[in-house]
């Protein structure tokens, strides 16, 4: 039987135990009721996790997952989902990655690759149509990702025999993830797969880099419709509901935070910076050179690249977006750019998440300073004390190798006041949206399966939306996190929001041209239900429990002032009745667990991975 | 707060919104007892025609923007009365980053 258009119809799973690999094809219906990406991957996380499961061991499985627009012409679909139970959280963590590498991944012939198991030495994954090849890593091991991807590339490519594929593109880890830094990356021309510890989860695997080529094409339903819907979604792209990405970049939300009061300072002690300034986009450019990338197929190029000093004295590049700005720079109390654009690239070279390794250093400046620790070293505003620890913590040295854990561990082995001071949502670090002020978005990081974040629920757009205040918030904070999920399934850039009159039936259109279903915004929407409940089991089934769906105590104690401004206060009572309200409104039980007849009617009863 | 705002409405401009204009902020409605947010916006249009033409729909902001009154309320609602020393926030509706 063909392959539904837009897929090849397998996946493809690799045992770095015994060194073996096999295709598997999709189930029927699978594909359908999961879409691709974050969708697909939490399917598959479900059937390859052979029940509770410590995120280290080598029968936790790491699940690459392409999408069914990745090659095709529609702009920013160049894009994959790494999924795995994070070691951070012990929940599960889906990130997105983009570029050549979800492209040549696809033409490998697989929809997604599973690897479990783990190699005793350090080792490569290379995939291609014609099977997987292991490549020792040895001279690699130590590398940053990007040095470990081009050594690899090279040695590949030196017969030619890439030629015909393309050549090769990789995902590599840094020193970060061979040492299982809980908040490690994996990268590919250094865009990262950030958040949550992925790049550790490859490292238990002593798993360096996955290379992968191919020439296998897949099929669309409908081409000539398809190639005009992509010309007029890269027109669209070009205008100004992304005009603020093209231009300045998402560290342009620095400024517009600071005066809104919701920019996240010295480990949430405040939401404004009085150093901002000094880092608003323009500022950053002042003596130094900026210039603008994009992912492959996109025809948004949002990445500003600033100009900046390296570890080795040379000049060299960082991308820098609103969330590496803001927490190695405010919330560690830091304003010289020069100081924080180094601790962005430095994080890149180790394989480190910016907001967790920010988050991390914050949170130990603050308890070093009340005292808790004894780190006279580290104070707030001490930008050369931020860039020693960084290095600490991807090296897994002295103080660094106890920040490595995460501040949820950290905190819990300093104990006293120290666990309501960390910043995070089980386990998982918050980014720059103070919840104090942005109020929707508190619910949001509270229910996330994923824990506290920004991509996974958009809540902060209710917050943002005119002339609602005081309005039941739960529908559309249900309704961003699920048009994020579809987003992040399909697989589109978020960036592109601004675009799509409505988003859902925006996405049903492209998805028609693509696979052939005559699919509709409501199918989309049911979908979407369907995968965020298949998170949320995947999560019970790993040791979920309701207490974890709140914030750190100092969001419900501690008013958050500010200067002409009442104080905003987060009211503990109000948040427990929302997300209480917001597991009713998902058809869970007011505590947050699935029903049973809920999980058989989304074809996920009796999965692995809950046994 | 200097002596040229205390009179009227400021308008602080963010992002795209100060790009094109080429400044960050502009004081607006002076002498004015009650304005509207559609007033304080025509005239921050009016004397700069670069922010009008992408950020402004004449007393709205344009899709895609919005208003925020004194870093607390968000709006888009020209009839929202004013009073002279207040701050208008035009920025980006998309926070995303």
């Amino acid at each position: 039987m063909s392959p539904v258009p837009g897929y090849h119809g397998q996946y493809l799973r690799v045992d770095l135990s015994n060194g073996t690999s096999t295709c598997v094809p999709w189930p029927e219906g699978v594909l359908r009721n999961f879409l691709g990406g974050v969708g697909l991957g939490t399917w598959l996380l479900h059937q390859e996790t052979p029940g509770r499961v410590d995120a280290l061991a080598p029968e936790s499985p790491l699940v690459f997952v392409f999408s069914p627009l990745v090659g095709s012409p529609l702009t920013t679909s160049a894009k994959f989902a790494v999924l795995a139970k994070s070691p951070l959280t012990g929940r599960i963590n889906d990130s997105l990655s983009s570029s050549s590498f979800a492209i040549a991944g696809k033409r490998t012939g697989h929809d997604a690759i599973v690897i479990t198991g783990a190699s005793p030495e350090p080792i490569s994954l290379v995939v291609t149509p014609e099977g997987v090849a292991w490549e020792t890593a040895r001279s690699e091991w130590g590398q940053s990702s990007r040095s470990a991807a081009e050594a690899l590339e090279s040695r590949l490519g030196a017969d030619g025999s890439d030629e015909r594929f393309g050549g090769f593109q990789v995902a590599a880890i840094g020193p970060a993830g061979e040492r299982l830094v809980r908040y490690a990356t994996i990268s590919h021309d250094a865009r990262h797969a950030g958040r949550g510890g992925l790049g550790a989860v490859m490292g238990s695997k002593r798993l360096k880099a996955v290379a992968v080529a191919g020439d296998r094409q897949v099929a669309f339903s409908d081409p000539d419709r398809l190639v005009a819907m992509s010309r007029e979604l890269s027109r669209q792209s070009l205008g100004p509901a992304t005009a603020k990405y093209r231009e300045l970049g998402t560290v342009d939300n620095l400024v517009t935070f600071n005066r809104l009061g919701t920019l996240p300072t010295r480990n949430f002690q405040a939401g404004e910076f009085e150093g901002a300034e000094r880092l608003a986009p323009d500022a950053l450019a002042t003596d130094r050179d900026r210039t603008r990338a994009s992912c492959a197929a996109c025809t948004i190029g949002c990445e500003h690249i600033f100009a900046v000093t390296g570890a080795d004295g040379n000049e060299a590049g960082v991308r820098m977006e609103y969330e590496n700005l803001f927490a190695l720079g405010p919330l560690c109390g830091v304003s010289d750019p020069e100081i924080v654009l180094q601790a962005s690239r430095r994080c890149d070279e180790l394989g480190l998440d910016t907001i967790s390794t920010g988050a991390s250093v914050a949170f130990a400046m603050e308890c070093a300073e009340r005292g808790l620790v004894d780190l006279p070293e580290l104070r707030f505003g001490d930008g050369a004390a931020m860039l020693s620890m960084i290095d600490d913590i991807g090296h897994r040295r002295e103080a660094g190798d106890m920040l490595a854990e995460g501040t949820r561990i950290v905190a819990e082995r300093i104990g006293g006041d120290a666990p309501g001071l960390a910043p995070h949502v089980k386990g998982l670090e918050l980014p720059g949206y103070e919840p104090r002020v942005l109020q929707a978005m508190a619910l949001g990081f509270a229910v996330n399966p994923r824990g506290a974040d920004h991509n996974r629920s958009g809540a902060y757009e209710v917050d943002f939306a005119p002339d609602t205040q005081g309005m039941d918030s739960i529908g559309p904070v249900v309704r961003v996190e699920d048009e994020a999920v579809l987003m992040d399934s399909l697989i589109l850039c978020k960036f592109l929001r601004g675009v799509f009159e409505d988003r859902a039936s925006g996405m049903a259109g492209l998805l028609g041209p693509v696979t052939g279903w005559d699919v509709t915004a409501e199918e989309l929407l049911e979908t979407a239900g369907r995968i965020v409940t298949a998170k949320k089991a995947y999560n019970i089934g790993q040791g979920w429990t309701p207490d974890e769906d709140t914030l750190p105590q100092r969001f419900l104690d501690e008013p958050l002032k500010q200067e002409g401004q009442p104080a905003r206060e987060l009211d503990a009572d109000r948040l427990a009745a929302q997300v209480k309200a917001y597991n009713e409104f998902r058809g869970w039980t007011s505590e947050g667990f699935v029903p049973a007849d809920r999980l058989v009617e989304i074809g996920l009863s009796g999965s692995p991975a809950m046994a | 707060m200097s002596e040229g705002e205390a009179g009227g409405v400021t308008v602080e401009l963010f992002g795209i919104a100060r790009r094109r204009a080429g400044r960050d902020r502009i004081v607006v409605c002076q002498g004015i007892a009650a304005p509207s947010l559609g007033e304080a916006l025509e005239e921050a249009g009016r004397r700069m025609p670069e922010l009008a033409a992408e950020c402004l729909d004449g007393a709205r902001p344009r899709s895609g923007y919005l208003a925020n009154v004194n870093a607390g309320h968000f709006t888009t609602d020209p009839t929202l009365m004013l009073a002279p020393g207040d701050h208008v926030l035009l920025l980006a509706a998309d926070a995303g980053g």
